[in-house]
């Protein structure tokens, strides 16, 4: 169970602990409506695909990718990011002469409460000063998934990063394993790799568009994509009275504040909360990438995280853009009754990294997928 | 205490679909023997079977198809048949049908691009002694237009999908271009256009101005 501190619009479902044998089989309706068979043909098939394609088939004809120097300062990368609508950029290093890392929504939110937090050393006049570097090295001294080298001391994370000529299958396990979003594709050249050169930022969505792309006009040689996703064990769900589950469900009303929305994007270790009214039907998402939004005139400088709700939060996003809110990409949903294809298709647009499962007509939420779901269901890890 | 309406959720088409695409146009050829041609594929599952029409040799038929791999054969004589100098591949009862896979764009001809030779530079003297006074009361030399042709100058897009960039052209390539200042006192960009095989990528570099 996650410990968070108690305001009254929070809600988290508490789950009973006891286990209780009678109730194991309603967890997953329609249970054993497809074969194993199918599902291990299936599985092969993706595989042998995967394992036969290159990154280099992902890569747009023309495309674009911004980086960031590691000496640039904080308050200034966090700018960049807004400005040009990223979720994460890689970081170059001049002096080692290569990538180093990348930046992500998450190092924001964990900025921002470091902010917040009194007794903290970083104040908002150091952000000008305070460069990427020295965050990085900072957030080691964090109780934050670190690695320790022989010695006991924490050692950074190796950049994950992929080339142009690697699987695809290779590249997305190295996505599930590590759990990253996404790995720079980095053609390396010259004496021991050490000219490097990026040419693109990889997700599970693109390699998901690959897989449809080729599959969707042959659809009987993956016989487990008609299955419904309830039947099959895919995607986080919320649980039902009495049953017992491992994951608690996170969701927040609106009027929440900002402040327990972080703390819960960090805790849970999630990167969306579905947005709920009283009645638990879906209202909105708050993404860890919602967080570049408080760039815009630099509202992070006057906010309190305690006294910004998620709904005011969310709409300096929506003034900043307005075209996002009403073409439906920011909050795709699905019902538990849609094929494994449709989920798929779905998620293979870019920008969807997520379909929350509702209730036909109250939109009652019922679940979450995700991209990394369906891959870890697909390939079998 | 009033929930707040959060009326984009309202127009939230989450239900429906989304579309196929933009059909592109392409030819199937049959360019061997045969009196009467057809063929079917799995852009409609199979379901209609289309005559191609002579042209001197060869039967073809155009289609406008949303890009994707699409499997097909031909009925030529009343015998289904595939054209074995194009990508194929079988299923698991043996049949064996040709591939068509349809991308948004044409790709290069690496091939054309790579015997490329660039001209040879004129003939004159050159050195490379330091610029005086002198040099810096001329007028500088003018930036050749075609390098306003460059992608960094591409306005950016505020949709949550950015529509693709398009190809740049070769002559924009491998150079560097600089912008400082706009997005803060003591930012530069750092911004260039290279090939890698047959796609074209453009980095831009952040860098603070402060040593």
């Amino acid at each position: 169970m996650f410990v968070l501190r108690e305001t009254a619009w929070c809600r988290m479902i508490n789950v009973k602990t006891t286990f209780r044998e009678d109730y194991l089989d309603r967890t997953f309706e329609g249970f054993a409506q497809y074969s194993e068979a199918d599902l291990q043909l299936s599985r092969d098939r993706i595989s042998s695909f995967l394992s036969t394609h290159t990154v280099y088939e992902l890569l747009p004809d023309s495309g674009k990718v911004t980086a960031l120097d590691v000496n640039l300062a904080v308050k200034q990368a966090f700018h960049v990011l807004y400005e040009q609508g990223l979720p994460m950029v890689p970081l170059w290093d001049d002096f080692k002469g290569r990538f180093v890392g990348v930046l992500s929504a998450l190092d924001f939110i964990l900025i921002l409460r470091e902010l917040g937090t009194n007794g903290s050393n970083l104040t908002e006049e150091e952000l000008e000063t305070h460069t990427i570097s020295a965050w990085k090295v900072g957030k080691l001294q964090l109780n934050l998934k670190r690695q320790m080298d022989g010695n006991g001391r924490p050692c950074p994370r190796p950049l994950v990063q992929a080339g142009p000529y690697d699987s695809l299958k290779e590249v997305a396990l190295k996505i599930l394993q590590n759990k990253v979003a996404t790995v720079p594709i980095i053609h390396s050249t010259g004496p021991a790799g050490s000219c490097q050169e990026i040419l693109y930022l990889a997700s599970l969505s693109d390699i998901l568009k690959c897989i449809c792309r080729h599959f969707k006009h042959s659809s009987s040689s993956l016989p487990i994509l008609q299955q419904p996703v309830s039947s099959i064990q895919l995607g986080t769900w919320v649980p039902r009275i009495g049953e017992a589950n491992g994951r608690p469900f996170a969701m927040l009303r609106p009027t929440a504040s900002l402040g327990s929305a972080l703390a819960l994007l960090v805790q849970a270790d999630v990167s969306s909360i579905p947005i709920v009214d009283d009645n638990d039907s879906l209202l909105d998402i708050y993404s860890r990438s919602d967080i570049t939004a408080l760039a815009k005139d630099k509202a992070y400088a006057q906010i309190h995280l305690d006294e910004m709700n998620i709904h005011q939060a969310l709409q300096l996003g929506q003034d900043a853009n307005p075209s996002l809110g009403f073409n439906g990409q920011r909050c795709q949903m699905c019902l538990r009754s849609d094929p494994l294809h449709k989920v798929m298709e779905r998620l293979a647009n870019p920008g969807v990294r997520r379909l929350v499962i509702v209730e036909a007509g109250s939109k009652r939420v019922e679940g979450i997928i995700s991209l990394s779901d369906v891959f870890r269901f697909l390939l079998g890890v | 205490m009033q929930i707040p309406n959060l009326s984009w959720m309202q127009t939230s088409s989450g239900y429906e679909d989304m579309g196929d695409g933009v059909g592109i146009p392409t030819m199937i050829t049959w360019s061997h023997d045969g009196c009467e041609v057809a063929v079917e594929g799995s852009w409609d599952n199979w379901k209609t079977r289309i005559a191609l029409q002579r042209s001197g040799k060869d039967f073809t038929i155009m289609k406008v198809l949303p890009s994707g791999v699409y499997q097909y054969r031909f009925l030529v004589d009343g015998l289904w048949k595939y054209a074995p100098d194009l990508p194929s591949t079988q299923d698991d009862d043996g049949n064996v049908y040709n591939i068509l896979d349809l991308q948004e764009y044409v790709p290069d001809d690496l091939e054309s691009i790579s015997s490329f030779e660039p001209p040879q530079s004129p003939e004159t003297s050159y050195n490379n002694l330091q610029l005086t006074a002198e040099d810096f009361a001329k007028e500088p030399p003018l930036v050749p237009p075609h390098l306003q042709m460059t992608l960094l100058n591409v306005p950016a897009s505020y949709m949550e999908i950015p529509p693709p960039l398009s190809r740049p052209q070769h002559v924009v390539l491998n150079h560097l271009y600089m912008q400082k200042g706009k997005s803060g006192p003591s930012v530069v960009a750092l911004g260039s256009t290279h090939r890698f095989l047959a796609k074209y990528v453009t980095v831009v570099l952040y860098k603070s101005m402060q040593r």
